[in-house]
């Protein structure tokens, strides 16, 4: 009843539909991201099999602790390992940023900043503007533009560090989300390996009382 | 249509429990950095000791060696077991070629080739050797 009295302009549903289609596309769009993270994981995964495929042939251990101690320590060593170059990218922005303040004396120096950071290549916009209407603060129309990305001659040391950074920063996170899958697997395999289990296979069917 | 529903809820789901997944990540790195400056120190360490971190741990080379017996255990009998085979293959074309071969008597030839009736008669059977008809 209250639905249909709602009476909608052409204009109005066509930005409905479009809101929805939007509303979809994200969620999905996330969906897909997430399995794509999901198979990368069971990819890094598989190679603690082949990190532990000659001690589960050896049968070296006897119990499920001492092989997920010996998982795990394997596994330490691999992360460090492989984890040796971003971590230096990102100790040599440390460094660089602690130089960069030692030098120019400007120790609350913040690289993201909008002045001289690596914010002037991007658009700064104002708040959105609001109206009070029937008591309730809403959006009143689009936000103005306060600066239009533009190359700052101050803010070079900036373009350089931040994007060193980010690149060091999500290096070090793809291998730290191959050390927990890596985990993940060598915990799935102690259990497979040394809980016993009692049923294996599905129970029998019941069966049907003989008249 | 419905795998495209299951990852629209996935989506969902994903996004509702995105804090939590960002929460464990971050902690997760932290736990990694302190890791590395730990293995670090043990790198440098073993590095004076004489041991590389690139080196295999004493239980992966325990694990090969065993891995490795075993595959020798498993050459030496198969390589025992095809030579059984062989000699009891050798053995079995010995025996038959040692086997007395079916012999056809002459005067069945004999009789066969001079005789051109058909032999559905009982009178008309071959007889044996020293046999009289």
């Amino acid at each position: 009843m209250i639905l249909a009295a709602i009476k909608l302009s052409e204009n109005t549903k066509k930005a409905l539909i479009i809101f929805f289609l939007i509303f979809i596309i994200i969620f999905v769009l996330i969906g897909y991201i997430s399995l794509a993270i999901e198979g990368a994981m069971k990819k890094q995964g598989s190679k603690a099999d082949a990190m532990l495929s000659n001690v589960v042939q050896a049968e070296l251990f006897d119990n499920e602790k001492k092989f997920r101690r010996f998982g795990i320590k394997k596994n330490a060593r691999v992360f460090y390992v492989e984890s040796r170059i971003p971590f230096l990218i990102i100790l040599g922005c440390g460094l660089a940023y602690l130089l960069y303040c030692l030098f120019t004396a400007k120790w609350g120096y913040n690289p993201f900043n909008k002045t001289d950071g690596f914010a002037t290549l991007f658009y700064e916009f104002s708040e959105w503007p609001k109206e009070k209407f029937f008591g309730i603060k809403l959006i009143s129309g689009w936000p103005s533009v306060l600066s239009k990305p533009h190359f700052e001659v101050a803010a070079i040391f900036s373009y350089i560090l931040v994007p060193a950074l980010i690149v060091g920063v999500v290096w070090f996170l793809i291998y730290v989300l191959a050390y927990i899958s890596r985990s993940i697997r060598i915990r799935k395999i102690a259990r497979s390996i040394y809980r016993k289990k009692l049923v294996t296979e599905e129970p029998a069917s019941p069966v049907t009382p003989q008249q | 249509m419905l795998s495209f529903l299951k990852v629209f809820a996935r989506g969902i789901i994903v996004t509702l429990l995105l804090p939590i997944i960002v929460l464990v990540l971050a902690c997760y790195m932290v736990y990694c950095l302190v890791l590395f400056v730990v293995m670090f120190f043990k790198a440098v360490i073993g590095f004076f000791k004489g041991n590389n971190i690139n080196a295999d741990l004493p239980e992966d080379l325990e694990a090969r060696r065993i891995v490795l017996e075993k595959e020798k255990t498993d050459t030496q009998a198969k390589d025992m077991l095809s030579m059984m085979y062989q000699g009891m293959a050798q053995g079995m074309a010995q025996a038959a070629l040692n086997q007395p071969q079916p012999q056809v008597r002459p005067d069945v030839i004999d009789y066969l080739s001079n005789e051109e009736e058909t032999l559905t008669d009982e009178s008309k059977e071959i007889p044996y050797e020293g046999e009289e008809r």
